[in-house]
């Protein structure tokens, strides 16, 4: 239930551009749930797809309207609601941590575990404001080591090889 | 007898074997820091140990994650006794009185009191889970298709509304969920859906690096908000309470771990919600607290940390029993059990009573190791909760994605488990669950399938389909409960309780 206090909280910066987009996807998936079987039988493979779709699109639209409801987001003096949402929702700190992990993605087969792990948890530790550096590079190969040598020997999980895990062999 | 006997032995399989006694006990000593951290969740600590898990034995990774479900839901009334920070939502109403315990330097007997009445309220819950679960169990054979299709829509329902926010956002994710779990070749015709096709997707959409996304990597984005906690220095002397505190809260704790049971046997609803109630219970029953209550009432922890703990045996009644996930820990359980080849519902208990009685007594296993660690190490404790994010967030990332990758050695995983991060974030940054998402994923299938052989045996006759619901009573009272839980979403309900609560008034004066 919601309280009459949340009702009048101003709405996020992007809040309901991000609803509309739900909707949007919501409406493309009843499509595509549609397409499935059609409306052939009402025990067909599309039909839990499409009261599932169907479900998302009109609770999205009862978001909508109730989102509609309140009061537009806050603005400083002089901002855009862009810059507002850059700011308040998604900022520079979260941009940056999301593309460090797409490169660690990318580097992880390459380059292997150790090395790739390092990188990223260096690189993030930065990102995150950590100034103190040879407490943070020991931590983080202390942490590491005990990391790999636990998924080696207790989880038998195979982990992307580079140069150095070659070393250890 | 025979029968006796083999359950007996399966029962005392983790008290007689060594690695899986070491096992519970790390699980539980993993899961009170993991619990007790602000920021690690116990749901995030199953789902990223389930892809590194499922090489071992079932039996194994019962026990890690079993031990690691009791410790988590212990573990975070900790920090919310020593530094007022709950490490888990069911603990938010242990902060209540024990903050403030802890202010007048009673933090260790506070402690001390949550961890007699936790492992209390957990070994209720575990004796439920024993009597109840075969109960259920015979009563879940009569439950038609149609039966399990209602348990399903109300697990999704409560898990949606119970915890907070707007129900239409909780319908939302929940429905999300399920279109999720659609994704391959239909089970019945083999008809692909949503594959796009791509071979990939016919096995449906990997699951395990949605949950780790959802659960892992969107709470570590959530977490960068706000970096900083403060850490407040506490006295933590003496730990164990007197013997006549304890006996004086024992009927209050027997009380809230059976409501705990009870919250948590619900589909969709767990600790979170137990504790919540548990404490109003208290606030309600409890005339004349020693303290009143948000100043430090004994009953103010006591009644909440039963309730959580006992939750978890409860959680395990329709887990095991009907295959319904109790909360979204347990639905994280289910896609583990799924992975070892196993199916939970009804059947389990028939053909593999061997596995019941081994999580029975491995449960009480968790709840004894409870007891051991809950009074030890509360200095080592105090130091690793102050581990500072900055160096926390980012290892979590690198679990996360390495327990992607071992799902089946291969990075596309990844990209899954940071799509649905990113996709999480926003969720949850305005004001959508995540539960409710992976309770769907898990429930979709098993809804396609019930749906649809309802309707199919009735030759997919809406009209015949719908007066089954008012003939059968198993699902005459299913849809009532169904449609209670909606109604009382709305602000119709609040009306209806409004007038109920004036006549008590005035019949009262």
């Amino acid at each position: 239930m919601i309280s009459e206090k949340e009702m009048h909280k101003p709405r996020l910066p992007g809040e309901l551009g991000f609803c509309l987009a739900l909707l949007l996807f919501s409406l493309t998936a009843l499509y595509l749930s549609y397409r499935i079987s059609g409306l052939s039988s009402w025990s067909s493979a599309g039909s839990l797809p499409m009261g599932a779709s169907l479900a998302m699109s009109l609770s999205s639209l009862v978001i909508i309207f109730r989102e509609l409801s309140k009061p537009a987001p806050e603005l400083r003096l002089g901002k855009t609601l862009a810059q507002s949402f850059f700011e308040k929702v998604f900022p520079a700190r979260h941009i940056i941590f999301v593309f460090v992990l797409i490169a660690y993605m990318f580097l992880l087969e390459p380059l292997g575990f150790i090395t790739s792990s390092f990188l990223y948890l260096v690189a993030t530790s930065l990102v995150l404001g950590e100034r103190r550096y040879v407490h943070m590079i020991v931590a983080n190969v202390l942490s590491l080591a005990v990391v790999y040598l636990v998924f080696q020997t207790a989880f038998s999980v195979v982990l992307p090889e580079g140069f150095l895990e070659r070393m250890f062999r | 007898m025979n029968d006796v006997m083999m359950n007996i032995s399966y029962f005392g399989m983790s008290f007689l074997d060594p690695y899986l006694m070491f096992l519970t006990a790390a699980g539980v000593f993993f899961g009170i820091y993991v619990g007790a951290i602000p920021g690690l969740s116990v749901t995030m600590a199953v789902s990223i140990l389930i892809s590194f898990t499922f090489k071992w034995g079932v039996n194994e990774a019962l026990a890690l994650i079993a031990g690691i479900y009791y410790g988590g839901v212990y573990g975070g009334s900790r920090s919310a006794i020593l530094i007022n920070v709950p490490g888990a939502p069911a603990a938010i109403a242990s902060g209540l009185d024990g903050y403030p315990l802890a202010k007048m330097g009673e933090a260790g007997q506070a402690i001390g009191l949550t961890t007699i009445m936790g492992v209390f309220g957990g070994l209720i819950g575990v004796l439920c889970l024993a009597v109840g679960a075969p109960m259920l169990s015979d009563l879940a054979l009569l439950f038609a298709p149609r039966d399990y299709m209602m348990l399903a829509i109300w697990g999704l329902l409560l898990v949606g509304s119970l915890s907070g926010g707007m129900m239409a956002k909780g319908v939302f994710a929940g429905a999300l969920g399920i279109l999720f779990g659609m994704v391959g070749l239909d089970p019945l015709t083999a008809e692909p859906r949503f594959t796009f096709g791509s071979v990939h997707l016919t096995a449906g959409a990997p699951y395990v690096a949605a949950m780790i996304g959802l659960f892992g990597v969107s709470e570590v984005m959530v977490q960068l908000h706000e970096l900083h906690f403060p850490v407040v220095k506490q006295n933590v002397s003496k730990l164990l309470p007197s013997w006549s505190l304890i006996r004086k809260h024992l009927p209050l704790a027997s009380r809230c771990s059976i409501l705990g049971v009870v919250v948590g046997a619900l589909p969709g609803a767990g600790g979170d919600i137990a504790a919540l109630m548990a404490y109003d219970h208290a606030k309600r029953t409890v005339k004349n607290p020693e303290r009143p209550f948000g100043e430090g009432a004994w009953e103010g922890i006591v009644a909440p940390e039963a309730a959580a703990v006992g939750s978890v045996g409860g959680c395990y009644i329709p887990m095991l029993t009907l295959g319904i996930p109790g909360d979204a820990v347990t639905a994280v359980i289910i896609g583990a059990l799924y992975i070892h080849g196993l199916k939970p519902g009804p059947m389990m208990l028939l053909e593999t009573p061997h596995l019941f009685w081994f999580t029975v007594g491995n449960l009480i296993l968790a709840c004894i190791w409870l007891a051991i660690f809950g009074f030890m190490g509360i200095k080592l404790f105090a130091k690793i909760v102050e581990i500072p994010k900055s160096a926390l967030l980012p290892m979590i990332v690198v679990l996360s994605a390495v327990g992607s990758y071992a799902i089946e050695n291969n990075p596309v995983h990844i990209y899954w488990m940071l799509g649905f991060g990113v996709v999480g974030y926003f969720l949850k940054m305005y004001g959508y669950q995540v539960g409710p998402v992976i309770l769907g994923i898990i429930l979709g299938p098993l809804l396609d399938s019930n749906y649809r052989r309802a309707m199919i045996s009735v030759s997919n006759d809406p009209l015949e389909f719908a007066a089954e619901f008012f003939t059968s009573p198993v699902s005459a009272v299913l849809l009532a409960l169904l449609v209670l839980t909606i109604l009382s979403q709305t602000r119709y309900w609040a009306r209806i309780t409004g007038m109920f609560k004036r006549a008590g008034a005035e019949a009262a004066t």
